[in-house]
């Protein structure tokens, strides 16, 4: 409250085109929504990110069980990821998009390749954390290997691969929209590059909220399958 | 050295639940060995040995405790009879089984609980049975419930290790490692993490457990005191490399409590194994934190044998 105060405070000392009130604005956001874009931009962003997340996760979540498990391919591999992890996705985005049109499929990739780095360092995180002790226990009980991972190594790997997962989903968004800046016609982070482009920074807060309301929900949605997933293990 | 894989056993369909090596391991109860050792050598580094040519033998329903200082390898002959650990050379066998961790028939019991902080207690000690995949859930839970029951912690079953103090950790531990039925009881430190007034209870608990159960028990402490008061015999180690460098029997009835640990016998072969580490050197230079010693106990023994540093 007190920073909408703020908001409202300084938009009184600037034009419409620099700060606009909080009260159009919002008048603005409820037009947007009657309109009906401004669903279908949330939309196509969402799809976006929920693929980039999933496409990440499930090269991520394998690649670090694989590197976790073998220090000699961490060893080997590491230094490569963490070079990937360097070059910033804005400066891949716009060769993804040559290589891979401008549709859905590069907005996807480029999300997941965001995804991809904190999901799998959290999945080798969570993986060493089970001890020799609870291994060799496993080997005296005659546990198989797949029981071992569904018994021992996912139950204990959980609360931090779902803080990877959770991290992995809000970097999704950014790399979603990262991706429809670098070449889109929908989505919000298109609208917010026309908005940019015509002076509409009423429609820019727009779609700046819009997505600020789209993390909050995938963050709810986490913590749902979070607690949903801790209850059963 | 090498670390033994893991495999998976299919199990028998006799009505015990147990895997199939344990029931070979039960079966040959009659023989004259629960645990035989011949030669037994480890090595990390591949020059200096771990351990040199221990041989042990440990018969059905004997109970004995291998104490030695820091860094004698009692721990790694406990995993190499579990079968956790494969020696350089010689072989470690449990009621004649050489094979898997899971063949041999052995309870296993670490110095922390090792508990599965996701499951309370009644599920951790079913654990092993239902990853056998032998018996029913609910049969599981009821031979975890009888398990508990023997520990004394039946009322205690539907909480989460973190509900539980570290003495009552160490005894779902216990209760899980008796769950199938294992003959062989191996115990790295069980009772290091907890207080020492506490520890004199669970040693005189433990020795009637398996009194009651009959069961074959090694013991790894570095307390000379509740080595003797858990044992038939008591094994010293020393170091550089670790090695068998002499034995104690232990002149104590069957039936042991705490007033037992007051006895002249109690007292002397608390006397040997301690002059024994003296003239090892273990005691000149053992450090404090894991000093080799034989306490005062609440019922008045005399013999005391601290680490001197």
């Amino acid at each position: 409250m007190a920073l909408i105060g703020l908001w409202w405070l300084l938009s009184n000392f600037y034009p419409p085109y620099i700060l606009p009130s909080p009260g159009s604005v919002i008048a603005r956001l409820i037009a947007e929504v009657a309109k009906g874009p401004l669903l279908e931009h949330l939309a196509v962003t969402a799809g976006e990110s929920l693929l980039g997340l999933l496409l990440g996760a499930s090269l991520a979540l394998p690649f670090g069980y694989l590197l976790a498990r073998s220090d000699w391919l961490e060893k080997a591999v590491s230094p490569y990821l963490v070079a990937a992890q360097a070059i910033p996705t804005v400066a891949l985005a716009p060769l993804i998009i040559i290589w891979f049109g401008f549709g859905l499929i590069s907005k996807v990739l480029v999300a997941s390749m965001v995804a991809f780095f904190p999901i799998c360092m959290n999945m080798i995180a969570g993986m060493r954390r089970v001890g020799r002790n609870q291994y060799d226990l496993m080997r005296i009980f005659g546990a198989s290997t797949w029981q071992i991972f569904a018994k021992l190594e996912l139950p204990t790997a959980l609360p931090v691969l779902l803080t990877g997962l959770r991290m992995g989903m809000a970097f999704s968004v950014i790399g979603a929209v990262v991706g429809e800046f670098a070449s889109s016609d929908r989505g919000l982070g298109y609208l917010v590059n026309v908005s940019a482009g015509m002076m509409d920074t009423a429609l820019m807060f727009v779609a700046l909220i819009t997505l600020a309301i789209l993390g909050i929900s995938f963050h709810l949605l986490f913590r749902l399958v979070e607690y949903l997933l801790r209850g059963r293990f | 050295m090498r670390t033994k894989g893991t495999s998976m056993e299919q199990h028998g369909s006799h009505g015990a639940p147990w895997p199939q090596g344990a029931q070979q391991a039960q079966a040959a109860q009659g023989s004259q060995t629960a645990v035989f050792c011949q030669g037994v050598t480890v090595s990390f580094t591949g020059v200096h040995n771990e351990l040199q040519n221990i041989d042990l033998t440990i018969h059905p329903g004997e109970s004995v405790a291998l104490v030695g200082p820091s860094g004698c390898g009692k721990s790694t002959l406990l995993r190499v009879i579990a079968g956790l650990l494969e020696p350089d050379a010689g072989t470690a066998e449990v009621f004649g089984s050489d094979g898997s961790p899971s063949e041999r028939g052995i309870g296993f019991v670490f110095q922390e609980a090792t508990l599965f902080p996701w499951l309370n207690a009644l599920e951790n000690v079913a654990m092993p049975l239902e990853l056998q995949k032998y018996l029913s859930a609910a049969d599981c839970r009821e031979h975890a419930r009888a398990a508990l029951k023997d520990v004394g912690l039946l009322q205690w079953a539907e909480k989460y290790p973190r509900e539980l103090s570290g003495g009552m950790k160490q005894r779902v531990a216990l209760a899980r490692a008796l769950v199938t039925d294992s003959r062989v009881l191996l115990l790295d430190e069980p009772f290091a993490a907890i207080d020492a007034l506490r520890r004199e209870r669970f040693n005189y608990e433990l020795w009637r457990l398996a009194c009651k159960r009959n069961l074959t028990m090694l013991v790894v402490t570095h307390s000379i005191n509740e080595a003797v008061s858990m044992s038939h015999r008591v094994v010293v180690m020393a170091e550089d490399p670790g090695r068998i460098v002499g034995e104690v029997t232990v002149d104590l009835p069957e039936q042991r409590d705490l007033a037992t640990w007051s006895s002249q016998n109690f007292h002397d072969a608390c006397t040997q194994v301690r002059q024994i580490l003296e003239e090892t050197g273990a005691l000149m230079h053992g450090d404090t934190d894991t000093s080799m010693r034989c306490a005062e106990t609440e019922t008045g023994v005399h013999a005391h044998a601290h680490a001197r540093n």
